[in-house]
């Protein structure tokens, strides 16, 4: 009121209006809130989808080129079960691309897996798992054992926490190992890894490369698939093209071996945007109501202020300040509840699922969730306020003095 | 420099619901220290005078200069201006502002000019509610207030800012018997304290407490009318 004349009267138009003020204040508040709970949330998820796949999927991936598309995924729906030709070569050459970090060889095997009556569709991953350790990220997805006492453990096998669970065995039990032609080999679990993605844990072991040879049987040096870690793993598109130009092989990127994950990943950002939006929408329909109804009442207010001397631009200033305040204030409740709200949800255990395993509800907290869901409370506060008050601030005096 | 307002040949149009005059050539001139009043029939044009003389109807046709300066064609902002700083108002109808208290009420053109400090601002306000016999009321919302407290907290705004004119219109229409004799006294008061006042009224007691008083009829300055005081 003292020094900043026009703040002072939007101040006691807010504070002698508690109601409407509270209202347009809840309806920010609420917009914001659930604006940054939905999306903590939803990045949450995909944040943890994302690290997943990261982890479990090589940057690129090379397969045998056949030519012939059945033979690359078999009657039994193995992967690659074609060799790749002259792997020696090719692997020395990959590994000498000075965008390449890592590459393994990968022998995969599609088999039975048996452990007392139970017996699970496997894909047996042979790999040489100090290389493979430095494509995938499995020691920091073990949930027991260490995944490189595989190296010196000949007939170990690390399985997925699923597959795990399934076949009911533990660190140091047994599995069986069929595979379709009829040979058997017998493993004993060394480790048991969780990326999270129920389609990896359920269904994926990985041994020695030598188990599979044998298993298989393979020669020395063959390999069904290479995988490939990046410098920048957003190279992977293009690495994979010229890959498969250059060497005449079948060559993947990760985003093109999870499109059906990322296609969920654009559908939660889109929901989520759509559904803030529509919040934040409604949120500004209602200020723009209070605001009207504010200025409709204030008619003869601004007519007595604009004949004592205060300017259109005085006039606009004092209501479009009670709308900055509102959004403001609005704005900062709401980003404390919905730090409150999203702060609860992690703590809310995520019901087992076959396909994601979180032990939480995944959220993701991060600062610019919190500055964007200021901004938008501040602007649905603002903008929803602009054409009110440009209209009282062109307010004639006189049509309200002679009325 | 003696003429606080001229107003030469003014001429107005209302071109709704018809096309009608409601001022026809008028002109006149306020000395400095003059408390003139304008009488005249209900619709004879009195507001209508008055809401040009006070640069809020910038409609019409001829020249207007308050304190030396020409009001015809400034901007809407520059009249606003200059209406804080230099003229001040008195409606009929008190025209506070409700969600506000009295001193507020009165402190808000002194704040808008800035030309004190608040506490000064302040200082003066309530200064003037006390000459007003207004003191008590201060922190009363202005909504509470009696019509003849609200006009008396009107006039203390008037004031706040040393106006070089007050310009009332029909101040004591909307008040009893009582309450007229009060506002009559304070604009006396003000008039002999050397404020230059023009003010409408229907009553002939206000036109003999004015050092001069005009008529208009039908939207003519028609009549001169010398004040018992003179
Ligand atoms: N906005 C307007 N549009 C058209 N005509 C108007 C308008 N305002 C006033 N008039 C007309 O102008 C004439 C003068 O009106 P004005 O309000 O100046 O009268 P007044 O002398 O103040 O009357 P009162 O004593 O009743 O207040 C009237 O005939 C009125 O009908
Ligand atoms: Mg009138």
């Amino acid at each position: 009121m003292e020094t900043f004349v026009n703040l002072g009267i939007a101040k006691v138009h807010l504070v002698s209006r508690k109601r409407q003020s509270f209202i347009a204040l809840t309806g920010v508040a609420f917009g914001v809130s659930l604006y940054i709970l939905l999306i903590s949330f939803m990045e949450g998820i995909n944040l943890y989808l994302m690290d997943s796949m990261l982890s479990s999927t090589p940057d690129v991936q090379l397969l045998a080129n056949t030519g012939n598309s059945k033979s690359e995924v078999g009657p039994s729906g193995n992967i690659g079960s074609d060799f790749i030709k002259n792997t020696e070569v090719l692997l020395d050459h990959i590994r000498e691309d000075k965008n390449v970090l890592a590459v393994s060889p990968v022998l995969t095997q599609q088999c039975i897996l048996f452990s007392g009556p139970v017996q699970l569709n496997v894909r047996l991953d042979g790999v040489k798992i100090n290389e493979e350790m430095q494509v995938l990220k499995l020691s920091g997805k073990m949930i027991s054992g260490n995944a490189s006492d595989l190296a010196y453990k000949s007939n170990g096998i690390l399985l997925g926490k699923g597959l795990a669970d399934k076949l009911n065995v533990g660190m140091g039990g047994t599995v069986t190992a069929f595979t379709p032609e009829g040979r058997m080999a017998q493993f004993r679990v060394v480790g048991v890894f969780r990326f999270g993605l129920g389609f990896v844990d359920n269904t994926r072991a990985f041994l020695n490369i030598g188990s599979v040879r044998q298993l298989m049987p393979a020669e020395p040096g063959q390999a069904t698939s290479i995988h490939i870690r990046l410098k920048d793993p957003d190279k992977s598109k293009e690495m994979a093209e010229s890959i498969s130009s250059r060497y005449g092989v079948k060559a993947e990127d990760w985003a093109t071996s999870n499109a059906s994950i990322l296609a969920t990943v654009t559908a939660r950002n889109v929901l989520t945007y759509v559904v803030s939006l529509a919040l934040l929408v409604v949120a500004g329909f209602g200020i723009y109501n209070i605001i009207n109804l504010t200025i409709t009442s204030k008619m003869k207010d601004i007519a007595i202020l604009k004949s004592i001397g205060f300017t259109g631009r005085d006039i606009a200033t004092v209501f479009l300040s009670q709308c900055l305040v509102i959004g403001l204030i609005g704005s900062a409740i709401g980003a404390l509840a919905g730090f409150g709200f999203s702060e609860a949800l992690s703590r809310v255990s995520f019901p087992s699922s076959e396909t994601v395993s979180f032990s939480y509800f995944p959220v993701s907290f991060k600062a610019r969730y919190y500055l964007i869901g200021v901004f938008f409370g501040v602007a649905t506060s603002l903008l929803p306020g602009l054409l009110p008050s440009i209209k009282a601030s062109g307010t004639d005096p006189l049509s309200i003095l002679r009325r | 420099m003696n003429k606080v307002l001229i107003a030469e040949h003014l001429n107005k149009y209302f071109h709704e619901p018809v096309e009608s005059q409601v001022l026809h050539d008028i002109s006149l001139s306020l000395d400095r220290s003059q408390f003139v009043t304008v009488m005249g029939k209900s619709g004879s044009g009195k507001s209508s005078l008055m809401y040009v003389l006070a640069t809020l109807d910038t409609d019409y046709d001829g020249n207007l200069f308050i304190c030396g300066e020409r009001m015809t064609g400034l901007t809407e902002n520059q009249l606003a201006q200059f209406r804080n700083r230099h003229i001040g108002f008195i409606f009929q109808y008190h025209y506070l502002l409700p969600e506000f208290t009295a001193l507020q009420n009165v402190m808000i053109p002194g704040l808008k000019l800035k030309h004190k400090s608040s506490a000064q601002v302040r200082d003066d306000a309530m200064a003037l509610l006390e000459q007003m016999q207004m003191g008590k009321f201060a922190e009363y919302l202005s909504s509470k207030l009696s019509g003849g407290q609200q006009q008396r907290v009107a006039i203390a705004r008037a004031l706040i800012n040393h106006p070089d004119i007050i310009m009332a219109d029909e101040p004591t229409g909307n008040l009893d018997s009582a309450n007229t004799a009060i506002i009559f006294d304070i604009f006396r008061k003000l008039a002999d304290e050397g404020n230059t006042i023009i003010a409408i009224t229907h009553d002939m007691d206000f036109v003999r407490k004015a050092d001069a008083g005009f008529e208009i009829r039908d939207g003519s300055l028609s009549s001169y009318i010398e004040g018992a005081k003179k």
